[in-house]
């Protein structure tokens, strides 16, 4: 009986430690992976379009959050194409060496009611540098699959906000110190603001609403009946 | 020599004081370094947009912002949100109908210091076929003069809007209560203009 009872309480301990950090992945179409630098006096806004990622969160034990993303370097937009050009050459970037930007997670403390600080390694342009986020968690709400006619389709949604700075030369991004103006300011400053703005949704909703799309999208060629 | 020194000091000191004081003048925004952008809450996270094609011009007198004024057009069909079926709802008769109002206009009625670099903008938005006064906060990040020899002044403006005030409602409530689309629409540009030659 002992034997059993104490069985019984690992299992529900180990089970319970883990319990609430759902893992959830990015609603791409209400997020936004984007930075801001100043040129010369007032600041350019840019963004990567194109990302992927998981995170782990457990509004009640920091310590089980986590997060993980991969970003296409060739995403970036700054609505300017000759820039965006230029951003991904050699001088800047160099996409065709270093294809992604990476972000994983080290630590997570919480340091406030739903303020965090998450801690991690930030992979750019071939350079690991340790980063920390300050994060603002925005709250949880529930929504029925759009597209689903079963009522149990329902996906869990998060919000975060997040912010770091960065000094680009940091990761070898040393292009234009000698582009000065008149009074001594950088044509593209140092300092780099980046800014996310997450929308999360728990994975297993995300691949329903992907399955769903694609049995939406019209066959190729008549496929072969399975036999059933 | 004195005085060919002294005229050397007062020609300097003028100079400086003059630039240090900004260069009264008509400033083209430059569309290449400005972003006209805006957040709307969805649920309880945060959306971002702009509009990518716009033109506008500034005049702009450090001594006397009385006499300080900016109009701006931007295309509605520029929208950006980074999601193509939604620029497209955004476009059509649920939301700014860009068919029937292809433009958004700000044009300034008063614009008042407010303390070391600050304004208030004060002026007509016409959007969606409405038109209502909107006051920006505006930040004067200075003026320089870039490598290829344009003079540059930049500028720092943000205001909130009730986007129901231009009759742009359309929403969906969620079992909770959370709004789909905020009604809270939080502007924001950033301005880099060149002194026009």
């Amino acid at each position: 009986m002992k034997k059993f009872l104490s069985l019984l309480a690992g299992i529900f301990f180990a089970g319970a430690a883990s319990a609430n950090a759902a893992e959830y992945g990015f609603d791409k179409a209400h997020s936004h992976v984007g930075f801001s630098v100043t040129h010369i006096l007032s600041k350019v806004s840019g963004e990567f379009k194109s990302y992927d990622g998981t995170f782990k969160f457990d509004s009640k034990d920091p310590s089980a959050d986590s997060v993980a993303v991969t970003i296409d370097v060739t995403s970036i937009s700054t609505d300017n194409e000759m820039r965006d050009h230029h951003l991904q050459s050699p001088d800047f970037f160099d996409a065709a060496k270093y294809p992604t930007i990476t972000f994983t997670s080290t630590s997570v403390a919480k340091t406030g009611d739903n303020d965090y600080k998450i801690t991690g390694d930030l992979t750019m342009h071939g350079v690991t540098k340790s980063v920390v986020l300050d994060t603002e968690y925005l709250g949880a709400d529930s929504m029925p699959l759009p597209m689903s006619k079963d009522p149990k389709d329902v996906a869990q949604l998060v919000g975060f906000n997040a912010t770091t700075k960065i000094d680009r030369r940091d990761f070898g991004l040393t292009w234009g110190q000698d582009k000065l103006t008149a009074a001594g300011n950088l044509m593209v400053a140092n300092d780099v603001t980046i800014e996310l703005d997450i929308a999360g949704e728990d994975t297993a909703s995300l691949k329903k609403m992907m399955e769903m799309m694609k049995n939406k999208m019209p066959k190729p060629a008549p496929a072969a009946t399975p036999a059933n | 020599m004195r005085l060919w020194n002294g005229l050397l000091v007062l020609t300097a000191v003028l100079a400086w004081g003059t630039t240090s004081s900004g260069l009264a003048g008509v400033y083209a925004i430059d569309p290449a370094h400005t972003h006209v952008g805006f957040t709307v809450q969805h649920i309880f996270s945060k959306v971002l947009g702009q509009f990518k094609t716009f033109d506008g011009v500034i005049s702009f007198d450090e001594k006397e912002p009385s006499a300080d004024s900016i109009s701006v057009t931007i295309q509605t069909s520029s929208i950006d949100t980074n999601n193509e079926i939604r620029d497209k709802h955004l476009q059509s008769p649920d939301f700014f109908d860009a068919a029937k109002n292809p433009t958004i206009t700000f044009v300034s009625v008063k614009v008042k210091a407010r303390g070391d670099k600050k304004y208030k903008v004060e002026g007509n938005l016409t959007l969606h076929g409405v038109t209502k006064r909107v006051i920006f906060t505006m930040e004067y990040l200075g003026q320089d003069v870039d490598p290829y020899g344009n003079q540059v002044a930049g500028f720092s403006a943000n205001t909130t809007i009730d986007r129901r005030d231009f009759g742009l409602v359309w929403n969906k409530t969620l079992a909770s209560g959370n709004l789909l689309v905020g009604n809270n629409v939080d502007i924001d540009l950033e301005v880099s203009a060149n002194l026009k030659k």
